[in-house]
């Protein structure tokens, strides 16, 4: 489809733009009745603009590359020709029609003064029009390429946020599998229950994997299976205190948004402490927002620095969501470490979540 | 292979309690080990070791308070040492400290056996760890970062030194004084060592045998024929040789 006919696509502006080249056959024609000649030129000018929108096609056929100038030269130079010819003969043809009225009887007299100048003035149009496609037609090019490369970072994004929530990680799952092989020993009932837990806790993440988002609900539980599993593991020492309000259980969420969290104080403060302080997640929904906020306690002399990839990673995923509509604040003090993020409530009715 | 003759005394430091039931359990199947302890931390560990003299540490890397490696550095060298861990990524450090074995978890009772023949072997030969400090701080610290903190044994006290605590450090010898929280300990360990180990960006050498925590500097003085002194925020000095000023002026920008 010739890309001016196309919804929203400027057509009259081009049009009027071409009303106004009408002058120009005016001025050359200099009828001693101008407004007659006015209205001759607007209406044949403006005709032969939309006549001519078919160039379109040949231009899009006959691209601009070296080594074809003479081919398309003498095409468009013959296009010219042809065009022009009929340019000056409907002009004719109108100016018989109109010299019908008895004030205007002059003009296919004056006309026929400056018929091969109108030629002239016919084939130039014709090679305006003709450039005016091809820059439109280099244009089309472009946005088409800039729309390729668009949909190519959205599905690099789209790659990137798989990569991103697929990672479940392996010492986790060496020390549950080492804790089932004690459990074997001494409480199989148990080590029952933690094949179970693990197992669901497995499937949990992999059909995340394939959500960009879930309600708050799904990964909750996810969490909870993920923390049962380690308590097992570390007994006494895990102590986690969940609070999740009703409204906030049913907002959706980037699948696997939490779980990097929950581990991040696993790895720096729960495990590495002897006397732990309660890992407290609790999620609250104010009006449109939804609240989550993850507390736990400080190593006092940690081995290493903290490793921030669990924190920087849901950064990256809440940033790829919403943009700058949600946050993630740090605070910190020699007592407690507090992960405060902040988003829009979206929920599966009312599909806020963009 | 030696006849065996005496009971083999173990340590199991672990601080997961199924852990360590899992390994109770796989050495009742060999009663020549005898578990003489069990400890759930680093500090236990240690206090432990001293008091009972096993023959044979079955030692977790990642616990709490002091981890496998901080443990392995402060205690006496004559035993034998099993890693057990989760994590392969400490494989080569444990081998560096001369570790008789290294079990991933989960291990089977077989692969315990097999490391257990090759501690009797060890301890029968009397080829048990003998690792230089150094050898031992660096397989702590891991390969790429920076030591976060310092393990020290001051008479009967352990200290978990932080390195930001760290004032400035004096060298003597085969030993370091390290000045920290309005006191100081001493630490078999070189400067030059130390100084490798500390975050260079936090740790500069003002002096042949001085290494100073570049956020404790106030200012600087000239002293005496071409040398410095830093003034501490507290008022401490520290003297500053004419390289040694060169790099703290770089390091402070000035």
């Amino acid at each position: 489809m010739h890309p001016l006919l196309a919804p929203r696509r400027p057509l009259p502006a081009y049009l009027l733009f071409w009303a106004g080249l009408s002058v120009v056959p005016c001025v050359l024609l200099d009828s001693a009745t101008p407004l007659a000649g006015l209205a001759l030129m607007l209406v044949s000018t403006v005709g032969f603009a939309f006549a001519t929108l078919p160039t379109w096609y040949l231009c899009r056929a006959l691209p601009l590359r070296p080594g074809r100038t003479f081919r398309v030269l003498s095409i468009h130079g013959a296009a010219a020709a042809v065009w022009s010819l009929l340019f000056v003969a409907t002009t004719k043809l109108l100016a018989e029609a109109l010299g019908l009225l008895s004030e205007w009887h002059r003009l296919p007299h004056e006309l026929s003064r400056s018929e091969g100048a109108l030629f002239g003035v016919g084939a130039l149009f014709y090679l305006l029009v003709a450039t005016f496609h091809y820059v439109l037609a280099e244009l089309e090019l472009r946005h088409a390429a800039l729309e390729r490369e668009s949909a190519l970072a959205g599905s690099a994004q789209r790659a990137e946020l798989q990569a991103l929530r697929a990672q479940v990680h392996p010492h986790f799952l060496f020390n549950s599998l080492n804790t089932v092989s004690a459990l074997i020993g001494y409480d199989p009932a148990k080590a029952r229950e933690a094949c179970v837990l693990l197992a669901e806790y497995l499937r949990g993440t992999l059909r995340a994997q394939d959500q960009a988002l879930v309600p708050l609900r799904e990964e909750w539980s996810l969490c909870e299976r993920y923390l049962k599993v380690e308590g097992l593991r570390l007994g006494e020492r895990l102590r986690v205190d969940l609070e999740l309000d009703e409204a906030a259980a049913a907002c959706l969420v980037p699948s696997l948004l939490l779980q990097p969290l929950v581990e991040n104080a696993m790895t720096h403060a729960i495990a590495p402490l002897d006397e732990p302080r309660p890992l407290r997640v609790r999620a609250q929904r104010r009006g449109g927002r939804l609240s989550l906020e993850l507390e736990n306690g400080v190593d006092p002399a940690p081995r290493a620095r903290e490793g921030g990839v669990g924190l920087a990673n849901v950064r990256a995923r809440l940033f790829a969501q919403y943009g700058s509509d949600a946050t993630l604040r740090i605070e910190k003090d020699p007592e407690r470490f507090l992960v405060l993020l902040d988003l829009p409530a979206g929920s599966p009715d009312t599909e806020a979540a963009p | 292979m030696t006849k065996p003759s005496a009971e083999r005394r173990v340590l199991i430091v672990d601080d997961e309690e199924p852990a360590r039931r899992l390994l109770v359990e796989y050495l009742r199947a060999h009663p020549r080990w005898s578990v003489i302890g069990q400890a759930k931390n680093g500090l236990e560990a240690l206090q432990l070791a001293q008091q009972q003299k096993p023959d044979l540490l079955l030692l977790d890397v990642q616990m709490p308070k002091l981890d496998g490696f901080e443990v392995l550095g402060l205690i006496a060298p004559e035993l034998a040492v099993i890693f057990t861990t989760a994590f392969d990524e400490y494989a080569v450090r444990a081998f560096e400290v001369h570790a008789v074995d290294y079990l991933l978890k989960p291990f089977s009772a077989e692969r315990l056996s097999q490391a257990l023949a090759r501690a009797e072997t060890r301890l029968a030969e009397g080829e048990l760890r003998s690792v230089a400090a150094p050898a031992l701080a660096q397989a702590a610290r891991g390969p790429e970062s920076h030591l976060q903190r310092l393990v020290i044994r001051d008479g009967a006290e352990i200290l978990i030194i932080p390195a930001a605590s760290i004032d400035y450090v004096r060298g003597q010898d085969d030993y370091v004084e390290v000045f920290h929280d309005a006191r100081s300990s001493l630490t078999q360990q070189t400067l030059q060592h130390l100084e490798a180990s500390l975050d260079p960006s936090q740790f500069v050498r003002v002096h042949r045998s001085y290494l100073l925590n570049v956020s404790r500097v106030a200012r600087i003085e000239p002293w005496g024929q071409g040398s410095k002194l830093a003034v501490l925020k507290d008022g401490r000095t520290v003297p500053v040789s004419r390289s040694g000023e060169a790099r703290l002026r770089a390091l402070l920008g000035i």
